[in-house]
């Protein structure tokens, strides 16, 4: 167990900590790219032994005793970050912003200024609660947190209401979009593909995918009806974007691929270069290149994973009076206008399922999702 | 990475963050907690609630403020610690938010999150921290 190396060992269970606990037989998990970042050294506070895994559906078979909503047998799926349901910013529908749940706030406060939510499986700056890979978890303010999955939302459907489907629903919502918009997304895996589609529900009249893997631009066209780019096939992924938009950009762009962006060129480059040397932890000429790819007054909505970035041109912005908006998903807010796309038929997730695998069969599955290998879009494991 | 490297490397950064400003044993902060006065007084004020909020801080002596309501934050609440032992000021402010984030869970939710019993592969997995 270290960077770039894991094993499925046996752990104890976990058990009801505070009244407010659940516990959830995890039924689904899956792979997330954050992961990657972790299983990659990019992320600090990762100690040996760590279960990992935070997008993840299941079935509740404990409840502590201030637990009102929820009952034994229950299925439900909970969004990736963490709520209390009490303090402020749970109160503006912020959950990933609580102040409530970071069991290790003094771990985020240095580097961060203020401690997010908690995140189970995702380093100990970000909660060092156990992740969902496993065969239980446990899941903190059970009842603001577990979502009743009704009749007609299958598991698999659900799964992805964990994470890929609020994380790309927050970035389509932040684009503000209006009817006839069109919005640009770079990156085609489940977060993009996710966000591309929910921009559509939110009146999005275009959509354009950039990504280099032809499985996934091919998801992006066949599956949601993006028109797509290569990026590696171009010249310039600038131009080809103004030449598909009369010359003006795309009203507004999603950043969906995060700090591990491949891309081409010499600052591609320059970023593997001092990101193997750790003059910084980020790789970011997808984030670059749609701050400079949005029209004039346009909005860039980021929510692809960073850590530090440098050489961000923020002058972009300025000049071209670019509204940035990001965050991790708030998921509690979504998840009832994102069931009832799932119910309408608006919505099917599942398509993001490549390969589907045992736990013991996770490292393989990770192989295949961070090398891009036969495909994978997402690896699910049921434990 | 080796332990005795990683070692290494936590002993340097130690170094360099006790020269920023060494020696502080007083550190103060605030957060706005939602509750009454006396709902986030009966937290601080109960003995087993004060030594769970106040774990693993090695304090000397604290005094809790309880101020008023800032529009829908909560009451502006003030812990300031006295430490036993001197630590670089960041790290004694860093304690005190700890310790008062504890606070605000305790009198917002009624319980204060830890990692108590947490899965892991690792030797003490499954064990409370405290």
């Amino acid at each position: 167990m270290g960077i770039n190396k894991l094993e499925v060992q046996t752990v104890p269970d976990p058990r009801i900590v505070n009244p407010h606990d659940v516990i959830l037989k995890v039924r689904l998990t899956t792979t997330c790219g954050s992961d990657l970042h972790l299983i990659d050294g990019y992320i600090p506070t990762m100690r040996e032994g760590d279960v990992i895994g935070h997008e993840y559906m299941g079935e509740v078979v404990e409840v502590g005793r201030e637990v009102r909503k929820l009952k034994v047998g229950d299925r439900v799926v909970v969004p990736s970050f963490l709520g209390c349901g009490k303090c402020w910013y749970c109160d503006k529908d912020l959950a990933s912003l609580c102040d409530n749940t970071h069991p290790k706030p003094d771990f985020a406060e240095p580097v961060l200024g203020y401690p997010p939510a908690a995140i189970p499986g995702y380093s100990h700056a970000f909660s060092g609660l156990a992740g969902s890979h496993a065969e239980y978890i446990r899941v903190l303010h059970g009842d603001y947190n577990c979502f009743h999955l009704p009749e007609g939302i299958t598991d698999e459907q659900a799964l992805f209401l964990s994470d890929s489907v609020p994380t790309g629903w927050t970035g389509a919502d932040f684009c503000e979009l209006k009817q006839g918009d069109t919005v640009a997304v770079w990156g085609c895996g489940a977060v993009g593909l996710m966000a591309m589609r929910s921009a559509q529900l939110m009146g999005a009249e275009r959509v354009i995918a950039i990504d280099r893997l032809p499985e996934r631009l091919a998801l992006a066209r066949d599956r949601i009806g993006a028109e797509t780019i290569d990026y590696e096939d171009e010249d310039s992924t600038l131009e080809q974007i103004r030449e598909l938009t009369g010359g003006r950009g795309p009203d507004a762009c999603i950043e969906a691929v995060g700090m591990e962006a491949h891309g081409t060129g010499p600052q591609y480059a320059l970023d593997r270069a001092k990101q193997a040397l750790h003059l910084h932890t980020d790789r970011g000429s997808a984030l670059r290149e749609a701050a400079i790819a949005v029209r004039k007054g346009g909005i860039l909505s980021v929510v692809g994973i960073y850590g530090v970035i440098d050489k961000f041109p923020f002058g972009v912005l300025t000049n071209k009076g670019i509204t940035m908006r990001t965050s991790q998903q708030p998921g509690q807010r979504y998840m009832p206008d994102m069931m009832a796309a799932v119910q309408r038929g608006d919505l099917d997730p599942s398509f993001l399922i490549s390969h589907r695998m045992s736990l013991e069969e996770s490292p393989h599955g990770y192989d295949l999702f961070k090398n891009k290998k036969d495909n994978c879009i997402r690896a699910v494991f049921a434990p | 990475m080796s332990p005795e490297a990683s070692e290494g490397i936590a002993g340097k950064a130690r170094q360099a963050i006790a020269k920023i400003k060494p020696g502080a044993t007083e550190a103060q902060r605030s957060l706005p907690i939602r509750g009454s006065a006396d709902d986030i007084r009966a937290g601080w004020e109960h003995p087993e609630l004060r030594s769970a909020i106040l774990q693993d801080i090695p304090v000397a002596n604290a005094h809790l403020a309880v101020g008023d309501e800032d529009r829908d934050w909560g009451r502006t609440t003030t812990l300031s610690l006295e430490l036993t032992q001197a630590m670089p000021e960041l790290a004694t402010h860093v304690l005190a938010g700890k310790a008062l984030r504890r606070l605000k869970s305790l009198t917002e939710t009624g319980e204060i999150q830890n990692t108590d019993f947490n899965p892991s592969a690792r030797a003490d997995a499954g064990e409370p921290t405290r």
